[in-house]
């Protein structure tokens, strides 16, 4: 009975995990990152100029916010999806509860 | 089925009312905002925080208790802090009623006005940073590892049961550290046990990060979370710990003598997390037909349910499926035996099923034969 609890457990977490990790999706232009939202959902990584007045209107178009800019994350050039000013990193955007 | 409930597919947000008001979690209460934790609920809460308790005791934090009461003055010492918790804070004025003299019941004594106001704690960072005043003066009064299990109000105008209510249950961490690098590395410390927390005990993978400037706690330097996803692809913050610099120490003058000889402020971090984690226990793993709850915090694990035609087999029956309980219960499983007569056993595994139990057992006549 032991086993079968754990293997239930390991299960859970591996079937949420499946699922989170086809919900991370890369989106490079405002056009993908809108539709992205609306039709899939889960997390957007995409680049974003470190301001608030564009974290404000990205909140305000979408209703998504930054969840976070996860800890160890790959530095790598972009363009923030909005104003198209450069970024360093992606963060990860979401609507949330 | 014995009570229906919505699909996700239809109406995500009604399947998790249902679920959470019929699977027996909780409910709704006489006040606006403020749900009723059910016996059921509460056993998952408790296998929860017995958790988390042993894992902040295994990296050496104690318990403590501060007051739910917190003078109004408190909370504007800290100026972001204030800003963002003042729209929120409900306000004790009054320390007694009376008899209404035009018979209307009980009325508020108003010559029974509080000298200051108390706030009831949206979190306990003022009320703690002045008691740590008084606790701390030299370095070696320091690391301060303290953690409470509290309630707290926060005011909500959309209130949706365990993720946004106005009062709810919850752990706050409070520490104080003698250097800067000591308390960035306690806040990081925290966001890893609530990380392994989320994943081992409540199977929710998540994602660890860093909150923006404008998304962080009102008087955090920076605060830490941990991000899960749900099933209708929206994110839930499950968890944050917050370094907040000197800020509270200034606040509330918390100085101590360095080893050096110098008097410096102390550094702070705050954690937390909450009965929100239930909601998003709710939603990350449940389907349409019910809970689905983790094993390893599940109140029960296992349910047994007899299934017998005459008394013959039901006492061959109730025999052996006691002998197993008790085997289980010996190697500590949770289980529970089902031997009401008064619901069918189609009824119980529909109930168990949306309750989320993650084993459930029929027994039989013809299964003990073939055995």
């Amino acid at each position: 009975m032991d086993g079968l609890l754990l293997d239930i457990q390991h299960d859970m977490f591996n079937k949420a995990k499946t699922y989170r990790e086809e919900h991370i999706t890369k989106a490079d232009s405002w056009e993908e990152f809108e539709k992205l939202l609306d039709e899939k959902g889960g997390f957007i990584a995409a680049h974003w100029d470190g301001t608030a007045a564009t974290e404000e209107a990205i909140k305000e178009k979408t209703k998504a916010t930054i969840r976070c800019i996860p800890l160890k994350n790959e530095q790598e050039d972009g363009k923030c999806i909005l104003s198209g000013n450069p970024s360093k990193q992606r963060v990860l955007f979401a609507r949330a509860y | 089925m014995s009570k229906e409930i919505a699909t996700r597919k239809d109406d995500y947000s009604q399947w998790y009312n249902d679920l959470v008001i019929k699977g027996g979690l909780a409910d709704y209460s006489a006040v606006r905002g403020c749900m009723v934790i059910k016996p059921y609920g509460f056993a998952l809460w408790e296998n929860m925080q017995s958790a988390l308790d042993k894992m902040f005791k295994d990296t050496d934090h104690v318990n403590a208790y501060f007051p739910l009461l917190n003078p109004k003055s408190f909370l504007s010492k800290e100026a972001a802090h204030v800003e963002g918790f003042a729209k929120e804070c409900a306000v004790v004025t009054h320390y007694r009623l009376k008899n209404d003299p035009n018979g209307g019941g009980v009325i508020v004594d108003p010559e029974a006005k509080l000298e200051e106001e108390l706030i009831i704690r949206p979190t306990s960072e003022t009320i703690i940073w002045n008691t740590y005043k008084d606790w701390v003066q030299s370095y070696r009064d320091l690391p301060l590892l303290i953690n409470q299990w509290a309630n707290v109000v926060r005011w909500e105008m959309r209130t949706r049961l365990f993720l946004r209510t106005a009062e709810f249950l919850w752990q706050e961490g409070h520490t104080a550290h003698a250097t800067k690098e000591e308390a960035i590395e306690e806040a990081e410390k925290m966001l890893e046990v609530y990380a392994t927390f989320a994943e081992e005990f409540m199977a929710l993978p998540v994602i660890k990060g860093v909150k923006t400037e404008s998304e962080r706690f009102a008087g955090a330097e920076n605060t830490y979370c941990i991000e899960a996803l749900m099933q209708d692809g929206k994110a839930l913050q499950a968890g944050t710990s917050h370094f907040l610099g000197q800020n509270f120490a200034k606040a509330f003058d918390v100085k101590f003598l360095s080893k050096e000889n110098k008097q410096e402020y102390v550094w702070a971090t705050s954690w937390g997390v909450s009965t929100r984690l239930i909601g998003a226990l709710v939603m990350a793993h449940s389907d349409d037909d019910g809970l689905v709850l983790p094993p390893k915090i599940a109140p029960l694990q296992v349910v047994i349910v007899p299934i017998f035609k005459g008394d013959d087999q039901k006492a061959l029956v109730d025999g052996k499926a006691k002998e197993i309980m008790a085997q289980l219960k010996n190697i500590g499983v949770r289980v529970k035996y089902d031997d009401n007569e008064n619901t069918r056993p189609g009824w119980k595994f529909a109930e168990y099923e949306l309750k989320g139990v993650p084993v459930r057992l029929a027994i039989g006549a013809r299964d003990i034969e073939k055995m």
